[in-house]
């Protein structure tokens, strides 16, 4: 018997050393063959998948142990006259006696203390929450996940958990007179609750799930502090009113109505002023602060990716935090962000009581008159009956309260100036700090720019330059139609990202605009505008700021065709940018190539028999690889050198003018072959968008995602 | 018959896992990170419990009635262990062994205080059986079913399985989490596979 233990125990050997289970058990047959069975088993179970886990307990066990990391580790205080008391006695006193002598003193200030502080000698009742108002269903627990019933009175001390179920809500007073709302399905564990002196508290919460607002009493003792602690992301706040909403994956979003809240993940901070909202993805920095809005109303849609409350159109995506069986016609809360691409994404939505529907934005003043503002391309009216803060002027922040007036009108209830957030910082430590302030300056270069032609494709070159002292990162340009909406078929931006952007170099890319027919019937001198902007990066400036705008204008005579530049663009490809020791081209196409070879660039190198960095030149130069091979493939049928073509291509002339020019199409139809080809594929990529489109006043309708083409 | 099911890719597999468990577990986590975490630094002990939960967890389960038992018992591991954390000085048994000792221990209390073994189910509808490797295969890989089997067996039996094959543990540091000479550990897995055997290919109704 023992042999056959030792025989099990080398063949186990054997496979983890690496030999084949064929191999071993082959050799187990011929040996032992009563040992089949059990190295069968032993196989097997190496591939037994790891156990199931559930999320929302999985973080409500992170949060205990982080708790308790943090009780173990705080860092020691400085001696109070309390050691150093101790420190001369234990010097003073033979050590048997000073042991004996310090734990009657202990014990007696501690019952002095806990006398003073409540004569009964229970823990006083104003260290507690209390809960003020209650909806529904809510309960709080130990650690033992003992849980009982909570009622209006009831008091909470620290280490409890609290839980709400669905369609309920509980609201809790602390005893500094701050106020924090669980709404339904949230679970949270109070971590401190601590008076530091007279009215000064110590406040950390630890949100596991669900959402929470918060109304907190303005702390200007700096001993005093309140932290909401998320699976993602912590929020160290000076007195405010602000919400935090945890999706099940563990994602945090933290908007400030009022005052300040700074937010802090992994050694990163961004600090939310009010109108302003962060997400702070599971491991990773906060995102930069967006718009947040709020409003509550009729639920007129409710399913598929876009939802519309009253009439409102908000994106409801996977980690939308909805209360239970929401359907058409419940009156609802929703609070959520507007996102750089126009979105206006879903956080929390909510059954709420039915009342006057109002909805809160933040945006840019764009322009004024005396009864019309435009505040990030919405217009609303404004009246005298309107309230305002502050001095408004045009480019300012703004919060905007309106409610709906008949023929899609909005009535400025009241108008805030707001702040702007500083960006993305180095946390400099658990207690909220100033902005630090940006040191870097990005801006497109030209700001505006434009062509005329009476063509329906025009291709461009731009650069967004870094002026500033840092490198940018992780930069994404987006776009947004301004003007002439019906005749854009599709517009791309290429590249349209970038992992970094050193200081003081530019990075090139091409726009590529695709225009309907009619475009060339309507009247001459016709325009359409697109705002590209800078849509998202680390430490980035706010959206709104970084813009360009270009201006297409149509020309339609009988012998124009050829689109004109009416700004040139300042840095042609290969231009190096000032202040750098490399061309920013050349930065710009080996990122573009990458470090592997592209399969589709291998191909078409071996179908025309040219150098793979040939085709690569080309596609970093912002041809597609569809392009190249359009393009390569009517080289060889008319007998032109293949630059000459991608020169007309890159004049701005369609596939369609090219062919024709080439003698490769007949007569009477311009543009059938690229310009529609493409449309066709913009149709397909973006077909999932069209049941469900935005308003038509959304700033920047979703589908134009940066880098796609898009159709209407 | 058996052969034919161990092919390549499971060699790989095993192998595979056997990787993991050694980067997973004994690998990553650096000397300075545990003794910063042994002198109280919060970074470093988040790091240790992050690095060591899965294991721990993976171990509880298979010994437990429920994910929520499972996972209550894993933070009760590491407050433990965090706790016990500065005392820690090895004597001879790896941190990892350690670990484990704790986490076994604290199952083996729980379940003297519930007295569960003595309620466990014990499904006895058994009407027939086979010796089908495939059967074999599927019935192991049905994680709940191996972890009712696993009930089954004597704890010291389990433990061996659930540490030596789920965990990918070598058997010397499954000695030393049993406190057992690696003879006893050799022939406790023995008796423990051939148990599990005679378990799974019952065919149970």
């Amino acid at each position: 018997m023992a042999a056959q233990e030792e025989l099990l125990q080398k063949y186990l050997e054997m496979l983890e050393a690496g030999a084949s289970p064929a191999d071993v058990m082959e050799q187990a047959r011929r040996e032992e063959p009563q040992l089949g069975p059990a190295l069968t088993l032993a196989v097997a179970m190496r591939q037994v998948p790891p156990p199931p886990v559930d999320p929302v307990a999985a973080r409500r066990q992170d949060a205990s142990i982080q708790d308790f990391i943090r009780t173990r580790t705080r860092p020691s205080q400085p001696p109070t006259w309390f050691g150093k008391m101790t420190q001369w006695w234990s010097q003073a006193m033979p050590k048997p006696l000073a042991g004996a002598g310090l734990a009657l003193v202990a014990v007696a200030i501690a019952a002095w203390a806990l006398f003073s502080m409540n004569p009964t000698g229970t823990l006083a009742p104003e260290q507690n929450l209390t809960v003020v108002q209650l909806n529904g269903q809510a309960e709080a627990g130990t650690e033992a996940n003992q849980w009982s019933r909570l009622q209006v009175g009831d008091e909470l001390v620290v280490g409890q958990r609290l839980r709400t179920g669905s369609h309920s809500s509980v609201m809790l007073r602390f005893p500094d007179g701050s106020l924090m709302t669980l709404a339904h399905d949230t679970e949270l564990i109070i971590n401190t609750l601590t008076r530091q002196d007279k009215d000064t508290w110590a406040v950390e919460l630890t949100q596991i799930s669900g959402n929470t607002k918060h109304t907190v009493t303005p702390r200007e003792n700096p001993k005093a502090s309140y932290v909401v602690h998320t699976p993602a992301s912590d929020a160290y706040v000076l007195g405010t009113t602000f919400s935090v909403a945890v999706a099940a994956n563990g994602d945090a979003v933290i908007s400030v109505d009022e005052g300040r809240v700074n937010v802090v993940a992994r050694d990163k901070q961004v600090a939310l002023t009010a109108g302003f909202a962060t997400i702070t993805k599971t491991g990773q920095t906060p995102e930069n602060p967006v718009y947040a809005f709020s409003s509550h109303g009729r639920l007129l849609k409710a399913k598929g990716l876009y939802w519309e409350v009253d009439d409102l159109t908000i994106f409801v995506s996977d980690e939308t935090l909805l209360d239970q069986d929401l359907k058409k016609g419940d009156y609802v809360m929703v609070s959520g962000r507007i996102l750089p691409n126009g979105r206006w994404l879903a956080d929390t939505i909510e059954l709420v009581e039915n009342i006057n529907q109002q909805v809160t934005f933040t945006g840019v003043l764009n322009a004024s008159t005396r009864d019309l503002w435009l505040v990030d391309e919405i217009s609303v009216l404004v009246t005298a009956d309107t309230q305002r803060s502050g001095d408004v002027k045009q480019g300012d922040l703004v919060r905007v309260t309106y409610t709906n007036l008949s023929g899609e009108r909005r009535l400025a209830l009241r108008i805030d100036q707001l702040e702007v957030p500083p960006a993305l910082s180095e946390n400099p430590g658990l207690i909220a700090t100033p902005a630090i302030p940006l040191l870097f300056d990005l801006s497109f270069d030209p700001e505006e720019m434009g062509a005329a032609g009476c063509v329906a494709t025009f291709n461009l070159k731009s650069a967004l330059a870094n002026n500033g002292e840092t490198a940018a990162e992780n930069l994404e340009i987006g776009f947004t139609v301004v003007t002439g909406d019906q005749y854009v078929e599709s517009v791309s931006v290429t590249p349209s990202t970038w992992s970094e952007i050193p200081a003081g170099e530019a990075a090139l890319f091409n726009v590529n605009v695709n225009l309907s027919t009619d475009w060339l019937s309507i009247s001459r001198g016709s325009e359409v505008k697109i705002q590209l902007a800078v849509v998202s990066a680390v430490n980035p400036p706010q959206p709104s700021i970084v813009r360009e705008v270009i201006t297409l204008t149509q020309t339609c005579t009988p012998s124009g065709l050829t689109p004109t530049i009416t700004a040139p663009p300042p840095l042609s490809a290969g231009t190096q940018a000032s202040g750098s020791a490399s061309s920013p081209s050349q930065a710009v196409e080996a990122n573009c190539a990458g470090p592997a070879s592209n399969p589709e660039g291998l191909r078409l190198a071996n179908l025309y028999n040219v150098d793979y960095a040939e085709i690569i030149t080309w596609f970093c130069r912002g041809f597609g690889f569809g392009e190249i091979d359009l393009a390569y493939n009517l080289s060889r049928q008319a007998g032109v050198d293949v630059a000459s073509i991608f020169a007309m291509r890159q004049n701005g002339a369609g596939w369609g003018n090219i062919m024709q020019a080439l003698g490769l199409l007949p007569n009477g139809s311009p543009d059938s072959s690229g310009g529609s080809q493409n449309g066709t594929d913009q149709n397909n990529a973006d077909s999932e968008n069209e049941d469900d489109g935005p308003p038509p006043w959304l700033p920047w309708p979703p589908g134009r995602s940066p880098g796609n083409t898009r159709s209407p | 018959m058996v052969n034919q099911y161990f092919l390549e890719e499971e060699r790989l597999q095993w192998r595979g896992a056997e990787d993991n468990l050694k980067s997973g577990i004994s690998g990553a986590l650096t000397e300075a990170t545990f003794r910063r975490a042994q002198a109280g630094d919060a970074e470093a002990i988040t790091d240790l419990y992050n690095h060591y939960k899965p294991a721990i967890y993976r171990y509880l389960y298979h010994r437990s009635s429920s994910i929520q038992e499972a996972e209550e018992l894993t933070t009760e591991v590491f407050i433990r262990v965090i706790e016990n954390l500065p005392r820690y000085k090895g004597n001879g048994i790896p941190f990892q062994a350690w670990l484990f000792r704790v986490a076994r221990n604290l199952v083996i209390d729980h379940y003297r205080r519930l007295n569960a073994r003595q309620e466990l189910e014990i499904h006895e509808n058994i009407v027939g059986s086979t010796d089908d490797p495939e059967v074999l295969v599927e019935r192991i890989l049905d994680a709940e079913r191996l972890r009712e089997a696993l009930k089954r067996l004597t704890p010291d039996q389990s433990d061996v399985i659930i540490l030596r094959f789920l965990s990918g543990m070598p058997i010397s540091e499954v000695a030393q989490v049993l406190n057992k000479s690696l003879g006893a550990v050799k022939m406790l897995q023995s008796r423990a596979l051939e148990s599990l055997y005679q378990m799974l290919k019952q065919e149970e109704v």
